[in-house]
């Protein structure tokens, strides 16, 4: 009976002895903990921290375990509830730091993007600006979407993804760079910029010694300047031809020609307000037309063109050829000039004009 | 009452034999753990991330529950087992869902390609419809070539429905339908601008 008693009191006892408490709260805790690491992307933003991490974890589980094989009364939590604390700490710093990494890599991005996007807006104005509607735009419409698509991957948490869009955007806005600037090869070519000078310096020498108005009209910074006495005397933005940045060869190239013209009627109403009939093609003109004719670059039924004028109807409108400007500032030209009055149609006065200017600086 | 004792001492002894020579689960270790390889093989990654993490973690809690249960004198893998196989029910589940995922973010980017065809066909309509001709404002011109620019991009949207990348394709439609859409907006007001000068 002894026996049989001792042995109940010994199954009992050691039955008690195996009996596991409840985890410790910190125990608890470290499970949600990892998941939320996981889920906050630990492994990919603070992938060392967090390996670390995850073997401080395993060793205090390892622990845990250890003081769970033990019979009931040699288990001792406190130094598995302080291996869980720290682990605690060490996540919440993690934590801290996923987020800090992932708001540093977020800025990095944006700021990118910012960058990028500013060029495009940039780059846009441009060749709003030099009606060019080719390669360039469409660059810069492919770069805009890459950006669209940087912004979706930004609010996914994808910095990785992201980067690589914007960077894909960087180089559609660098392609369109190039197109921009290969548009207006003709403008960067020196001694055509010299013959353009030399041509202003003239008009506006006449304008001085003849004490008369003379204009001048840079295409490439779109910009008409009267002057009187050689003085710069007024200043009104301009629009021209599809093709307005080339100089006009032959009819129906919807280029705006090149040269020192003359006013030569003056028409109080046109289909576009009023205008100023200038002499387009004049004897330089002439030519260039014969000559590029014989050359064969001109269709033979084709001729050289004319009614070039300065009119209104807005300067963001594009023309054939013309010169178009809105109409308050074709009011004011109109009642400036007379007939005879000298207008000087240069592609620009700058080697370092605006668009290599602005495209520098963005 | 002697016997009876000899009969519970041996009964003890047997028991305790066998809990100590319990054999691991090996068998359900391997198949849980090829069940969550099945998950990861059926892009789990993508479509089932949260899950495939979870499983992950209980699957390790159960191989960490069977090695701490090796280290008994007194194993018993009975709860490790029960990890074990809740690890395989729940990925076989997981399993189940991702081709319906995947059917959904597929429908999900060939709306959202259709969206952004639409968009595109709307604007590229309106562009048709805008003034030609001397007085035409610069802006509706550059606006074609904008729109030509959208075409490779809804190229790659397909590219990237073919290829699998559904999300992908899908920012990439929302991104070519927001542009065409501002395209559309923009020629709309020069088309005011052209008419309301007139």
């Amino acid at each position: 009976m002894k026996f049989f008693k001792t042995a109940v009191l010994f199954l009992a006892v050691l039955f008690a002895s195996c009996q596991l408490p409840p985890a410790p709260p910190e125990v608890r805790r470290s499970e949600t903990q990892e998941q939320d690491l996981w889920r906050a992307g630990a492994s990919i933003f603070a992938s060392q921290e967090y390996a670390t991490y995850l073997d401080a974890l395993r060793g205090a589980r390892r622990h845990y375990d250890q003081e769970n094989l033990k019979l009931g009364w040699y288990r001792d939590y406190d130094g598995v509830r302080r291996d869980f604390r720290a682990v605690l700490a060490a996540g919440d710093a993690l934590q801290a730091r996923v987020q800090s990494v992932k708001s540093e890599k977020r800025a990095a991005v944006d700021e990118d993007v910012k960058a990028i996007r500013t060029k495009v807006v940039t780059l846009k104005d441009i060749t709003l600006s030099l009606t060019e509607r080719g390669r360039a735009r469409q660059e810069l419409a492919q770069a805009e979407i890459c950006l669209g698509e940087a912004d979706a991957l930004l609010n996914q948490a994808k910095y990785e993804a992201a980067s690589r869009r914007v960077s894909q955007a960087g180089e559609c806005v660098k392609k369109a760079e190039a197109a921009v600037i290969s548009f207006i090869g003709r403008y960067l070519d020196q001694r055509q910029v010299d013959v353009w000078k030399k041509w202003t310096d003239e008009t506006i020498a006449e304008s001085r010694s003849r004490r008369t108005i003379a204009i001048v009209v840079s295409k490439l910074e779109r910009r008409m300047t009267v002057y009187r006495d050689g003085k710069p005397y007024r200043s009104y933005g301009a629009g021209f031809g599809f093709n307005g940045l080339s100089n006009k060869l032959h009819s129906g190239d919807n280029a705006t020609p090149e040269g020192r013209y003359h006013i030569i009627r003056k028409i109080a109403s046109s289909q576009y307000y009023k205008a100023l009939l200038i002499d387009y093609p004049n004897d330089e003109d002439r030519k260039r037309f014969a000559r590029e004719k014989n050359r064969g670059a001109i269709p033979v039924a084709i001729g050289i063109g004319g009614d070039i004028e300065i009119h209104g109807g807005g300067q963001d409108s594009l023309t054939r050829g013309c010169i178009s400007m809105d109409n308050d500032q074709m009011d004011e030209l109109y009642n400036l000039v007379s007939m005879g009055t000298a207008v000087t149609i240069v592609g620009t006065n700058e080697m370092e004009n605006y668009v290599i200017r602005t495209i520098r600086k963005s | 009452m002697k016997n009876t004792m000899k009969i519970i001492a041996l009964a003890v002894v047997v028991m305790f034999a066998f809990t100590s020579c319990a054999k691991q689960p090996t068998q359900q270790m391997d198949a849980a753990k090829a069940a969550v390889q099945g998950v990861e093989a059926a892009k789990g990654e993508i479509y089932a991330k949260d899950e495939l993490a979870k499983l992950k973690t209980d699957l390790q809690a159960a191989l960490d529950e069977v090695t701490a249960q090796s280290k008994k004198f007194f194993k018993k893998y009975g709860p490790a087992k029960e990890m074990l196989a809740k690890v395989i029910a729940d990925a076989d589940a997981v399993k189940a869902q991702i081709p319906a995922r995947i059917e959904e973010a597929k429908k999900a980017a060939e709306a959202a390609q259709n969206d952004a065809k639409a968009a595109y066909d709307a604007a590229k309509a309106l562009l048709e419809k805008a003034p030609k001709g001397k007085g035409t404002k610069a802006d509706i011109e550059a606006m074609k070539a904008d729109l030509a620019g959208l075409e490779p991009q809804l190229a790659e949207v397909q590219n990237a429905i073919t290829a699998e990348d559904y999300f992908g394709a899908k920012d990439k439609a929302v991104a070519v339908k927001d542009k065409a859409a501002a395209i559309s907006e923009q020629v709309q007001k020069a088309i005011d601008k052209v008419k309301g000068k007139r």
